[in-house]
Order: structure tokens, then C-alpha cells, then sequence
């Protein structure tokens, strides 16, 4: 009977074990095989903030959604510590459309132009400041 | 007449004052509360910092959404958000200050300088003030670099740390921003 319960308990540490180095070693979500929620323009979304009577409301609807969005490269970020990111024509002087590569996957290859119509599948992360942010974007073809 | 002149002086006051706001949309703020004893590095960046610094007035202003800071660990962003910042109730984190020192050092003139800075960090629904230094670079008349570091009581801000993990969180967040390539607003 010790025995059994012996290897019993052996047997769960080493499940729960198993399970605890599976989840803290989990990698993130790959975002290009994420179910879309919304397929929006990059204008729409900037008219859809302007037209919504706050911030919050706006956020509610498209924050923590995965957004297909298409829009026309208005500038090109760069920057060596990251996979840099595309600012895409909002049709709004007081919002921008920000769209950042994702951290987590191969930096895209393309070379993008400025006046370009691109696809970017991301997270929406909200309006911060009048930057409407799309984080963990991927390009879509 | 005297009125329509001071209305005017105020106009184009406040018209060079606006001159001189520079802006970033890609500011960087690193996150760092590793604790002495922990194996694991807790750090997470968020590179999407949009930030206003006005170099008359010394007027700053910084936002940052929390879902945009990325951990290398996909559970420790998880609990980050969930857990610890709660982002979908609180969205984002502010800073509104200004540069105390204004009257020390001349923005209108080319140069790297040393300043302080005060003002409000509101984060996780929690206001407290906040001084610390700062480099700010002048070129063309405005700020086009700003640079600070500061640590946090994360308890300050209702950020509790539950017990299993408080050997390896440290009780102060190290918090550096990086405000690069300002342009004018």
C-alpha cells in the first residue's frame, strides 16, 4: 500500500512538474493563426475613434481584438532593437494609425514604400495620446 | 485697445510656446523588477511611448498602454496584465510633469543638459508624484531626446505581489524611458 502511494506521489510530482515547465515555458500566441475578429481599414478605424463620443467606448470595441487592417503607408519606422513598425494613413490629423511588427516572430522581409496598400494582421492595443496601436502585427499577403 | 493688445501678446505667446512642443509616438520604456534573488529576469519593454515635451514651457507629458509592454515570457506578460497591472481595467499609464529646472538651463540653445523633473505617474488607477533627473537633448529649438530612470514602490500603486513569488519580484520597479527622435508638433 506505501508503495503505491509512493509512486503515486512520485507520479503526480512529476505530472504537475511537467505541467508547471510547460506553461512557464509556453511560448506567446502565434498571432498569424489567430482567429480575426474585425477586418477594418486603417480610416475606418481612425473615423470609427473620432465618431465615438469617448476614448473608452471606442476602446471597448476594437482593444484586445485581432484586427485585419488595410491601409496606405504614410511612414516607415526603423529601429534596430526592434522589428520597427509601419504608420498607415488614418484620413484624421488628430489620430495615427501605428501598426508595430511583432517582437515574437521573423522580421518581415518586404521592403515597404511609403504610399504603399498593405495588409497587417495585430492586436489592437487601444488610442493612447491619439495613436490608435496595433502591436504584434504580421504582414498578410 | 489695451485689451485686443494683451489678447494678442497672450496669442502669440502661447503660439511660440506651441512652436516649441516636440513629439514622439515611439518612445521606449523599459520595465525592470527582477529581485536580487530571482533566477529569472522580469523585464518587459514597451516601445510605443508617445510623449510630448514642450522645451519653453518644460511642459511633459507621457503616455504608454500597458498591453504594449512585452515580457521575452509569454505567462510572466500574462500575469503581468491580468494579475499585476490589470490592463484591461486600467488601459494605460501617465506621466504630467514638467521640467523643475527650467530657469537653470537655456532650450533655446543647442546642447545636451541635465534637468530635473517632477510631476504626476498615474498607473495601475494609483496618482502619486514623482521627481527625478533627467538629460534632454536641444536641437533646432526643441527637445529632440529625452532620457530618464526612476524606480517605483510597486505597493504605492495598489500592485500587490502575492507570497509564492515575493522573493522574486522586487518590491521596486526599476522604470528607464527613452524618448528619441522628437519632432515637432
Amino acid at each position: 500500500m506505501l508503495k503505491k502511494l509512493f509512486y503515486f506521489g512520485l507520479l503526480a510530482a512529476f505530472v504537475g512538474g511537467f505541467v508547471a515547465y510547460r506553461m512557464w515555458t509556453k511560448p506567446h500566441a502565434n498571432i498569424a493563426k489567430q482567429k480575426v475578429d474585425m477586418t477594418i481599414s486603417a480610416k475606418e478605424l481612425a473615423s470609427a475613434y473620432v465618431r465615438m463620443r469617448s476614448e473608452d467606448a471606442a476602446d471597448s470595441t476594437y482593444s484586445n481584438k485581432i484586427l485585419l487592417i488595410t491601409g496606405k503607408i504614410t511612414e516607415i519606422q526603423a529601429d534596430s532593437s526592434t522589428h520597427g513598425g509601419l504608420i498607415l494613413e488614418s484620413g484624421d490629423s488628430t489620430k495615427t494609425i501605428s501598426c508595430t511588427f511583432d517582437p515574437f516572430s521573423e522580421k518581415p522581409k518586404a521592403a515597404y514604400k511609403v504610399g504603399q496598400e498593405v495588409t497587417l494582421q495585430g492586436l489592437c492595443n487601444g488610442i493612447n495620446m491619439g495613436d490608435i496601436q496595433i502591436g504584434r502585427c504580421v504582414p498578410v499577403k | 485697445m489695451k485689451k485686443v493688445i494683451f489678447a494678442m501678446a497672450m496669442l502669440s505667446a502661447s503660439m511660440v510656446a506651441t512652436a516649441q512642443t516636440s513629439i514622439t509616438k515611439d518612445g521606449t520604456i523599459e520595465f525592470d523588477a527582477t529581485s536580487k534573488g530571482s533566477p529569472e529576469k522580469i523585464e518587459a519593454k514597451n516601445t510605443k511611448t508617445v510623449a510630448t515635451i514642450n522645451a519653453a514651457t518644460g511642459a511633459i507629458e507621457i503616455g504608454v498602454l500597458v498591453t504594449g509592454f512585452h515580457f521575452e515570457r509569454a505567462l510572466m506578460e500574462e500575469h503581468f496584465n491580468e494579475n499585476y497591472l490589470e490592463s484591461k481595467k486600467f488601459k494605460s499609464a501617465t506621466f504630467k510633469g514638467s521640467i523643475t529646472t527650467l530657469k537653470d538651463v537655456n532650450l533655446k540653445k543647442d546642447g545636451n543638459y541635465s534637468v530635473k523633473v517632477s510631476g504626476k505617474l498615474t498607473m495601475h488607477g494609483v496618482t502619486k508624484d514623482v521627481t527625478t533627473d533627467g538629460k534632454v537633448v536641444v536641437k533646432g529649438g526643441i527637445i529632440t531626446e529625452a532620457h530618464a530612470e526612476f524606480a517605483t514602490k510597486l505597493a504605492d500603486y495598489g500592485v500587490a505581489i502575492p507570497g509564492a513569488v515575493k522573493d522574486k519580484i522586487a518590491t521596486d520597479a526599476k522604470m528607464k524611458v527613452h524618448l528619441k527622435d522628437m519632432k515637432k508638433k
